[in-house]
């Protein structure tokens, strides 16, 4: 039954007599209490927001952002699942990528893709592995449709083909034993860009060294002849034009981590 | 009265006992944990559109807009506010500031759900039943004046209030888990893949943030509307008020319209009530026929200062509940209305 005006002003009416109340001198001691610690919490608060502002600054954030950053990664790496998937996508949704990022690209526009080379590094610095582009398109080759993520906002369908990463990595299994390394750093070949990434992320099931963008072999801008491409990492992370992977237990120079992002840049 | 022991600070006095028959009173409103929790929770959504804004204005090429097809009706956040706000160029920094920050609204957020279930405070803000027709009644009552019908009765917040403070903590929810589901999009596919996928959850989560600061509009004029007293109750818990409106408030918590017939006596068994009639003013002294006197009766006569004075110790409503049909006030009306 609904309540007719009469019961609910009744309620109202009996709620109001109930609730404690204070004569205008308490009222005015409660007051000057709270204008008090309000105003200290509320200078506590402009203090705390300047202290955050002038900490020393962490690869061009101050510090505490950077531990926010750190503690994020922290919070989410173990919760990063290998067997989950990115949404993947009907291949009639998919259509060429914007060009959003030339660094490491400038210095030449174009190479020579016969004579660029993979050179592949073990946890040592030592060179484990050249491979030609031949090499690694002679991998099992996979394709899927996923949505590329900018860390400026946008998405964008793409359609990639390449080979797994996890799959390439089997090649130095005798290398890395089988618990492999902790990150893998990539470079550009003229070390211009370089990024570095955790190794569960490598391994993620959808991450590739891409040769292919809509079925047509990378053209120069999009990073011919080889890149990263994964749904678990922002745009950043998808270097272009790869030079050089070094399998490592250190964490290497990130491009973007060193102009105020996010190093973990995980999706 | 959960409300009483929240805040125990409260006098336990009764209502009206202090020696001048004129004055004011103060009525607990907002307790501490609320006070706090919305202190808090400015400044951090302040921070959170702010940097989030740094961000949204990262993809200038993109803006996010509301149209149908190629018609283009407008951007959400047009480029003019971005420029004047120098908002451009500064993605790093939003970024840092947005995901150190949204935890923090987030825990606040999640604290005050919690306070608000614990506490039985949330009966106070969801809407009844009957919020769409209160909301309904409200637009017509105000829109002809008083002319045509009548206001609903109101507890702490009229049906207008509840359903938008409502709306607010489900839009608080709302930012937050859209905010997850653009920021782990992979890992938390479903969460993404439940809001339309990771283009309409960024769609939502913006339209949302617009929401707020049209809340926040509205609140503002609210709040500044409704005066310093109601404002000042935010900060110190009790609401100031003249005993006059005050005793109105005890009276009825309903403007009633048309007066005195529309309730008819609902004495409780020991006591008895009569009924004053209402005058057009309302305001006036008839306000105190609720204070039954000991022996059970309670006085229609109109009040002069004296009696009103004279029946100071007598002010405690019996718990069955009489009530006056006397008009309220549109002082205790005043009062009601807050942001």
């Amino acid at each position: 039954m609904a309540e007719t005006d009469t019961e609910r002003a009744e309620r109202f009416a009996r709620e109001a007599a109930a609730t404690p109340t204070l004569t205008e001198a308490e009222y005015r001691v409660r007051s000057r209490r709270s204008v008090l610690f309000g105003g200290a919490a509320a200078l506590a608060g402009v203090a705390g927001w300047r202290w955050i502002q002038t900490r020393p600054e962490d690869n061009n954030i101050p510090s505490v952002l950077r531990d926010a950053h750190e503690f994020n990664e922290a919070l989410w790496t173990p919760l990063h699942r290998d067997d989950h998937l990115a949404p993947t996508f009907d291949r009639s949704e998919s259509s060429i990528l914007r060009v959003n990022g030339r660094h490491g690209l400038r210095n030449e526009e174009e190479i020579d893709i016969d004579a660029w080379r993979l050179d592949v590094r073990g946890p040592d610095g030592d060179q484990i592995g050249e491979y030609s582009l031949a090499d690694i398109q002679a991998l099992p080759k996979v394709e899927w449709t996923v949505e590329h993520k900018c860390i400026e906002g946008w998405s964008h369908v793409v359609t990639w083909g390449g080979v797994t990463f996890s799959d390439f990595a089997e090649l130095h299994r005798a290398d890395l034993g089988d618990g492999g390394t902790t990150y893998v750093n990539l470079d550009t070949p003229d070390g211009e860009y370089f990024v570095s990434v955790d190794w569960a992320s490598m391994m993620h099931p959808q991450t590739m060294l891409a040769w292919e963008l809509e079925g047509e072999p990378l053209d120069f801008p999009h990073g011919a002849p080889l890149r990263l491409a994964t749904p678990v990492k922002y745009g950043i992370k998808q270097i272009k034009r790869i030079g050089t992977i070094e399998f490592s237990n250190q964490r290497g120079p990130d491009f973007w981590e060193s102009r105020g992002y996010d190093w973990y840049a995980h999706l | 009265m959960h409300a009483a022991t929240l805040d125990a600070s409260a006098s336990d006095k009764p209502p009206l006992a202090d020696e001048a028959p004129k004055g004011r009173i103060a009525t607990f409103k907002h307790s501490r944990a609320s006070r706090w929790m919305h202190w808090i929770n400015f400044p951090l959504l302040t921070i959170m559109i702010w940097s989030g804004l740094r961000i949204y204005w990262a993809d200038l090429r993109d803006p996010v807009g509301v149209g149908i097809g190629a018609w283009h009706w407008f951007d959400l956040f047009p480029d003019w506010f971005n420029e004047r706000l120098g908002l451009e160029r500064r993605l790093a920094r939003g970024l840092a500031f947005h995901l150190a920050f949204g935890w923090l609204f987030t825990f606040n957020g999640i604290a005050y759900g919690i306070y608000l279930w614990r506490s039985g405070e949330w009966r106070h803000l969801i809407p009844g039943r009957g919020a769409v027709t209160d909301c309904g009644r409200v637009f017509v009552y105000d829109l002809t004046f008083g002319k045509v019908g009548t206001l609903p009765p109101q507890g702490r917040y009229n049906a207008a209030q509840r359903v938008s403070y409502t709306a607010i903590i489900a839009m608080g929810g709302l930012v937050v888990l859209t905010g997850l589901a653009i920021y782990r999009p992979t890992q938390l596919s479903e969460l993404t893949t439940a809001f339309g996928g990771y283009e309409s959850a960024r769609t939502i989560h913006f339209l949302t943030t617009m929401g707020f600061l049209l809340f926040f509009v509205v609140h503002l004029m609210q709040v500044i509307r409704a005066g310093w007293a109601n404002f000042a109750s935010m900060i110190t818990g009790y609401q100031l008020e003249s005993k006059k409106a005050y005793r109105a408030r005890l009276a009825t918590a309903s403007p009633e319209a048309d007066g005195a017939n529309t309730q008819t006596t609902e004495a409780s068994p020991q006591r008895e009530t009569s009924r004053d009639k209402a005058s057009e003013e309302a305001d006036g002294a008839n306000t105190q026929t609720t204070e039954a006197s000991p022996e059970g009766e309670t006085s229609s006569d109109k009040a002069s200062e004296e009696a009103d004075g004279a029946n100071t110790q007598t002010t405690e409503v019996s718990p069955e509940g009489e009530t006056s049909s006397d008009k309220a006030s549109e002082e205790a009306d005043g009062a009601l209305i807050d942001g």
